[in-house]
């Protein structure tokens, strides 16, 4: 079977990934000293990023038909998340150039990170299961590596253990879970999914996937390997974690339920509610009672899972409604929002949090004190994070919050109901501990231990932050109706 | 011979599979378990595939999909396990041992404060 | 042209108050509260501009929407959502409007005594204006809520940077407790815009609930729920109890002119948010008419009655200056509530009337508990320390007195008014007929505990012998009394000639709810 030229076109942001993975892997050979390694690397890596975003951008047009790539679909969910994956990348490793500073290997950890990125691009590309796993897989492994790469580390090892361990176990019961449902209807590609009628069989199929994809999204009650492997890895890989792989995951949830099992919503539709009830309860109860920022940061990043999800659970009740479609879209928009917005001010969030880390070699809240005094960029940036966090307008985490009210109240369901009124509770449960830390962080300092310098970081920071500021402008340029139209 | 007896011995490897990821304690009997649920999948795949190739139509590929996954399956569980034993052994340099259950210093360290 | 007015109304304090942050934090730190007193007072002179061009006269001539000075234009549009960005002002908000101001300038001049972080507080001041203002004249649930929610923020640093002694918990408490209101509330507006068509402007809305509740496609019952969630959400705000804890923490840790600002004019964006979502956008259903209204409305009623009593118990009790003004708030609104719960012309009056009287007294009362607080000797509003103060401090005692008998509600004062009105309101009303006629009475016997509180705290504090706590006071400065005389003055103008303001509040009265 001769392969046609357009597969090369169609994946060459993976193939620029790859093409990115050897260079800084030469990188790390052809530098004389770890400042100069960082500099390369960083450089190298960033700059395939963006080249791949420009390919994801652009090369859409040229792709003829799925008859030539039947298992994949190039369209704007392919290069919206693809894009938002890439992009949080950039922010993680710039980051990175402050955690792993004494031997000169940034070069091995960089291209793990634009592999777990192709891994991402292939998720958001798939219109089958298999090419969805092998994503999925591709994009998971290398993220064990990245979390254990502290070799030396008895933090970072532990975290990864219990990463790999829960990782490969969520891995095995999704893919119990899709041979299930291979079974069940001897198809695989999405839209034969979608078609088949539910049977047993699948149905059990589908909440072996569910539980599974719980594991990696973080949600209740299948989340208890976050705030330990948040403590335990490089805060530049929490950034990852939390920032670009989880949204991945997302794109990986998404497409399996949105999109494949999109007429068994009765099927998955309630327990999802329960989970997003549970997860935001949970995390944001847990959240407010931590003294170290990391922890603050994973059970509020369990609460920020659950309020994504609540898209999945409009989209499930909207099964039926007079007007469904419209619903879905907004939905999928709504999730689409808060993810964007998410990255702007969890991204800023955790980039604070690593240059304190790295200033004090700990994460405990009482370091955060006085930074804002300490560090005016820094400070402010994190405040605005922290109330966009809240979701206090205009920032970006007001109006994705307000779209994801939106869609679930729309579909005037019990459960939706129920979902929004936990919505609002954990809302304000969580200005407690935001607040909190915003009041740390102005505060008057209780130590002189300066911050270490971080110029490119700070730059990028305030970059999040503007966006964050003008998110609601931003935004608006693209409507639920685009979003919507390549799906279906 | 019938479909279920396939579906049978996969739901029981599973079925040790799990409880064996819940019940051990060490980090290589975790992993042993995580292969069995993969292989189970496995024997589903092939077994389904097997019943469903007279009934699908389609390209070759879509024919043999079932077989297609399997080995892709075992391809992604080859690495995750190279990934893993790594990591198991960064963990016994680490802590001079590989028993999970004993490994708990970041939770620990959430009760100092 | 008066439309850009509006617009720059709105806007100007905001950028302002980055020109304000910036002047006084690289060039002098002095500057900055010149630069609030002058933002202030231009937007003010502005809005008494557009006052007297338009709302002095026989009757106020609307645009074809019922608003004056309309700026609209589609904000986000796609299928069955949109978003308008849409300002304006009617009857309801243009008091309210020209009342920020005024409070705002007066507590500008208050605010001269804080010397800490000057052009952060002078920053945040303005930014809390710009808020206060697109709350009253955002016609797009959207902007509204956009505003609504931004309040809290500056609002929640003035009382955790510049507060007393309690300041933290009391900001936190007041974060969450209206950031929850506000989510609950948020639901609610979402449902209306479920129910009307699928968009977020108010106008628009209005008409659509109206008309489908009309053609059948929405249910009375569906109002009601949309009713309660906005009730829940204004009414934390309001606050009336049992949800008025968070209330005397925040007015009480507050600063003089946090707290002045907090009882003036946030409590009334509680007021104005009932009025204009809770009952003007649905009151075209006939739902208040309805069984169902009516019954919310007897449960409104008991609810104002609890507030009106219960509250004023507590002000007895006080010792704190503030907390007893603070309880004395509380009380008052409950006649806001109490004139919506009638729903008459005289009691839409009252709970208007209300809002401006109280939103005039109760920031003059709060700024005179401060005076008190810087000029005795251990800095104490404790009413059992301080006495005498006639005689050290003639005419800060002389303006609690005016004030404080205004609150109490004597007739030649604005407070007598609304007072007046509301009790009239509810003894004409339909539902507080037969058994529930104990409601008003509740309400009137609450006025006899409110002239108590008032007596027994100007008897302590004013008079007796001075204590040593305020020997060293002197007369106090003129940016401290000057405001609170101006503000004494519009209270006897409001009771002497309430015309003046109750003529717009009754003409938009009789057009919103009973044309």
């Amino acid at each position: 079977m001769a392969v046609d030229p357009v597969a090369f076109t169609a994946f060459s942001p993976v193939l620029a990934l790859f093409a990115g993975v050897i260079l800084v892997l030469i990188a790390d050979l052809v530098t004389k000293d770890a400042a100069s390694n960082r500099k390369f690397v960083v450089s190298i890596t960033s700059a395939t990023l963006l080249l791949a975003i420009l390919l994801v951008a652009k090369t859409n047009d040229l792709i003829p038909s799925e008859t030539v790539l039947p298992m994949f679909k190039f369209g704007i969910f392919y290069q919206i998340f693809s894009i938002i994956g890439l992009s949080a990348s950039i922010l993680v490793i710039f980051s990175a150039a402050y955690d792993f500073t004494v031997q000169k290997d940034l070069g091995v950890w960089a291209s793990l990170l634009m592999i777990s990125n192709a891994g991402g691009i292939v998720i958001a590309a798939s219109n089958h299961l298999l090419p969805l796993y092998v994503g999925f897989e591709l994009m998971a492994i290398p993220i064990y590596g990245m979390v254990a790469y502290r070799k030396r580390s008895r933090e970072a090892t532990e975290a990864s253990v219990k990463l790999f361990l829960l990782g490969a176990i969520s891995s095995g019961i999704i893919v119990y879970g899709i041979s299930l449902v291979y079974g069940a209807t001897g198809q695989l590609t999405f839209a034969a999914l979608a078609l088949n009628n539910s049977q047993p069989l699948k149905n059990v199929g589908i909440f072996l996937i569910l539980f599974g994809t719980s594991f990696k999204l973080s949600l209740v009650p299948f989340h208890w390997w976050v705030s330990d492997v948040y403590v335990g890895a490089p805060v530049s890989m929490v950034n990852y974690l939390a920032v670009a792989s989880k949204k991945m995951a997302f794109a990986f949830a998404f497409q399996m339920f949105m999109i494949s099992f999109v007429n068994d919503t009765d099927v998955w539709g309630p327990v999802m509610g329960l989970i997003v009830i549970l997860s935001i309860l949970v995390g944001n109860g847990m959240a407010a009672i931590q003294n170290r920022v990391m922890r603050l940061i994973a059970y509020s990043s369990i609460a920020h899972a659950g309020y994504i999800a609540i898209s999945l659970v409009a989209y499930a009740q909207a099964t039926g409604l007079p007007n469904e479609s419209e619903l879905k879209a907004l939905a999928l928009y709504a999730a689409i929002l808060h993810i964007v917005a998410n990255i702007l001010m969890k991204g800023t969030l955790i980039a604070g949090a690593l240059i304190v880390v790295n200033s004090f070699e700990n994460d405990h809240m009482e370091n955060f004190r006085g930074i804002y005094k300490k560090d005016k960029v820094v400070g402010t940036t994190m405040v605005l994070a922290l109330f966009s966090l809240i979701g206090i307008p205009p920032l970006g985490g007001f109006v994705s919050k307000y779209f994801l009210f939106i869609a679930v109240v729309n579909t005037n369901t019990t459960l939706a109901w129920a979902t929004a009124f936990v919505f609002a509770i954990g809302s304000a449960i969580s200005v407690y501990y935001y607040v909190k830390l915003a009041r740390v962080i102005l505060d008057e300092p209780s130590n002189d231990i300066p911050l270490v310098p971080a110029t490119p970081l700070k730059a990028l920071m305030v970059l999040l932050t503007v966006l964050t500021v003008f998110f609601s402008v931003i935004v608006f340029f693209i409507t639920p109706q685009d979003v919507f139209s390549t799906l279906f | 011979m019938e479909l279920e007896w396939f579906v049978y011995l996969s739901l029981i490897l599973f079925s040790i599979g799990i409880l064996g990821v819940l019940t051990q304690k060490t980090a290589i009997r975790i992993l042993f378990s995580v292969e069995l649920i993969l292989n189970s999948a496995n024997i589903n795949f092939v077994a389904f595939n097997s019943y469903l190739q007279s009934t699908t139509s389609g390209t070759v590929i879509d024919q043999y999909m079932g077989w297609v996954f399997a080995m892709v399956v075992i391809a992604l569980a080859a690495a995750e396990a190279a990934v893993g034993l790594a990591i198991f052994i960064s963990l016994y340099r680490n802590f001079r041992e590989i028993v999970v259950a004993n490994i708990y210093e970041l939770a620990e360290s959430e009760e100092d404060e | 042209m008066t439309a850009g007015i509006l617009n720059f109304i709105l806007w100007f304090p905001l950028i302002m108050a980055l020109v304000t942050y910036f002047i006084g934090k690289f060039v002098n730190e002095g500057w900055s509260k010149w630069f609030a007193v002058g933002t202030v007072s231009i937007t003010t002179i502005l809005t008494l501009y557009l006052w007297l061009q338009d709302f002095i006269g026989a009757s106020v001539s609307y645009g074809s929407n019922g608003f004056l000075y309309e700026t609209r234009f589609d904000w986000f549009s796609s299928g069955s959502l949109t978003i308008t960005y849409d300002i304006g002002v009617d009857g309801l908000s243009m008091p309210l409007l020209l009342l920020t101001q005024v409070v705002f300038l007066v507590s500008a001049f208050s605010s001269f005594y804080i010397h800490d972080r000057e052009p952060l507080y002078y920053g945040l001041y303005l930014f809390l204006l710009t808020g206060l203002v697109g709350t009253f004249v955002a016609l797009d649930l959207f902007l509204f809520y956009i505003f609504w929610e931004v309040v809290l923020v500056p609002m929640f640093f003035i009382i955790a940077i510049w507060g007393g002694v309690n300041k933290y918990y009391a900001s936190m408490k007041f974060f969450i407790y209206t950031h929850l209101a506000s989510l609950i509330m948020l639901i609610g507006l979402i449902k209306m815009f479920q129910n009307g068509n699928g968009t977020f402007n108010m106008v628009d809305l209005k008409t659509n609930i109206a008309n489908n509740v009309a053609n059948g496609s929405v249910s009375l019952s569906t109002i009601n729920i949309i009713f309660w969630l906005v009730f829940i959400g204004f009414i934390v705000k309001f606050p009336q109890v049992p949800f008025h804890t968070w209330l005397p923490d925040a007015h009480v840790q507050a600063p003089s002119p946090g707290s002045s600002i907090l009882a003036g004019l946030l409590l009334k964006m509680g007021g104005y948010g009932l009025i204009r979502i809770g009952f003007w956008m649905i009151a075209d259903t006939g739902y208040f008419t309805d069984e169902l209204g009516k019954s919310s409305r007897v449960f409104m009623g008991i609810m104002a009655a609890v507030s009106l009593i219960y509250p004023a118990f507590i002000a007895l009790r006080q010792i704190d200056m503030k907390k007893m003004i603070a309880y004395s708030s509380i009380s008052h609104m409950g006649i806001v509530l109490l004139g919506l719960a009638a729903f008459n012309i005289e009691g839409l009056n009252a709970a208007m009337f209300m809002m401006i009287a109280h939103g005039i007294i109760s920031p003059g009362l709060f700024l005179l508990a401060g005076i008190i607080e810087h000029n005795t000797k251990s800095h104490t509003r404790d009413m059992d320390k301080v006495s005498g103060l006639t005689f050290k401090m003639p005419i800060t005692a002389a303006l609690f007195v005016f004030l404080g008998f205004g609150s109490a509600g004597l007739p030649g004062l604005a407070g007598f008014v609304a007072e007046f009105l509301g009790f009239t309101g509810a003894f004409n009303s339909d539902v507080f007929q037969g058994t529930n006629i104990w409601i008003p009475v509740v309400a009137v016997l609450s006025v006899i505990v409110t002239a108590g509180y008032y007596l027994w705290a100007m008897r302590r504090v004013m008079f007796n012998k001075p204590s040593d706590e305020i020997e060293n006071a002197s007369f106090a400065k003129w940016w401290e009394t000057g405001p609170i005389f101006v503000l004494a003055l519009v209270t006897l103008l409001l009771g002497v000639v309430p015309a003046i303001v109750q003529k717009v509040i009754d003409e938009w009265a009789r057009l919103a709810f009973f044309s």
